[in-house]
């Protein structure tokens, strides 16, 4: 369960879920969603699978991901989700984006 | 992994027959009304339904194609969410008076929400797996 409040407490992998709510999509599509590299996207895919949350399926040469959650984790992901909006883009953004807009001091 | 499984289900189902059985015995010796007795197995039933249900959306499968893959995953989230509802709507209504008649009408509307959702996947599924022949 820990593995599963550490996924969904990152804004881009929850992203990554709401996105795939909508289809499964190949990692390329997923990361063509979010201004980060690769390698980043990679470490982000891993600790989804680590908590269980994502189906990773090989198909040729690309990994096509697709949603796994029980009910009770996307409750949870719903919940968050509209914890954050009421909280405000900015901060639901993380500290980082918070930091590069001189938000934190 | 699957013997696992299996076993934790029959593990579940044992636990089940057991809390019937002892809700039976509760009520012969005198312990609980009748009515009480059927309303505590409703409940369980109806918890025990949510619970499976909660882990539906989990079971998805590797399918190759797109839309398939896309309307199983959807199939599954759906079952997921209105089983689960159901059967804690089949649990609260072992509280309410008509408990058979609501919790039955609870639990059908579900299972038909269910059926006509994966009736309509399929059909979806069909028409385009025949256009793209």
């Amino acid at each position: 369960m820990n593995a599963v409040f550490k996924a969904l407490s990152d804004p881009t992998r929850r992203h990554v879920l709401e996105l795939l709510r909508e289809r499964p999509m190949t990692a390329g599509e997923l990361s063509d969603h979010f201004p980060v590299s690769k390698a980043t996207m990679s470490a982000h895919f891993s600790v989804l699978r680590e908590a269980d949350l994502v189906h990773v399926q090989k198909v040729g040469k690309t990994v096509v991901y697709a949603l796994k959650l029980s009910v009770l984790e996307d409750a949870l992901l719903g919940f968050v989700g509209a914890f954050s909006a009421v909280r405000g883009p900015a901060q639901a953004a993380g500290p980082a984006k918070l930091v590069a807009k001189g938000g934190v001091r | 992994m699957m013997q696992r499984k299996q076993a934790m289900a029959l593990v579940l189902a044992a636990g089940y027959i057991a809390a019937a059985l002892a809700l039976k015995l509760a009520e012969k010796a005198g312990y609980l009304p009748h009515g009480a007795a059927v309303r505590a197995l409703q409940a369980l039933t109806g918890v025990s339904l949510a619970v499976y249900a909660n882990f539906l959306p989990k079971r998805i499968q590797a399918i190759r194609e797109p839309m398939m893959a896309m309307r199983m995953q959807s199939v599954l989230r759906v079952s997921g969410w209105a089983f689960m509802l159901g059967g804690l709507g089949y649990a609260a209504a072992s509280l309410l008076p008509f408990a058979d008649a609501i919790g039955l009408a609870v639990l059908s509307a579900a299972t038909a929400y269910v059926l006509g959702y994966t009736g309509w996947a399929y059909v979806e599924c069909s028409i385009a797996r025949r256009r793209a022949a």
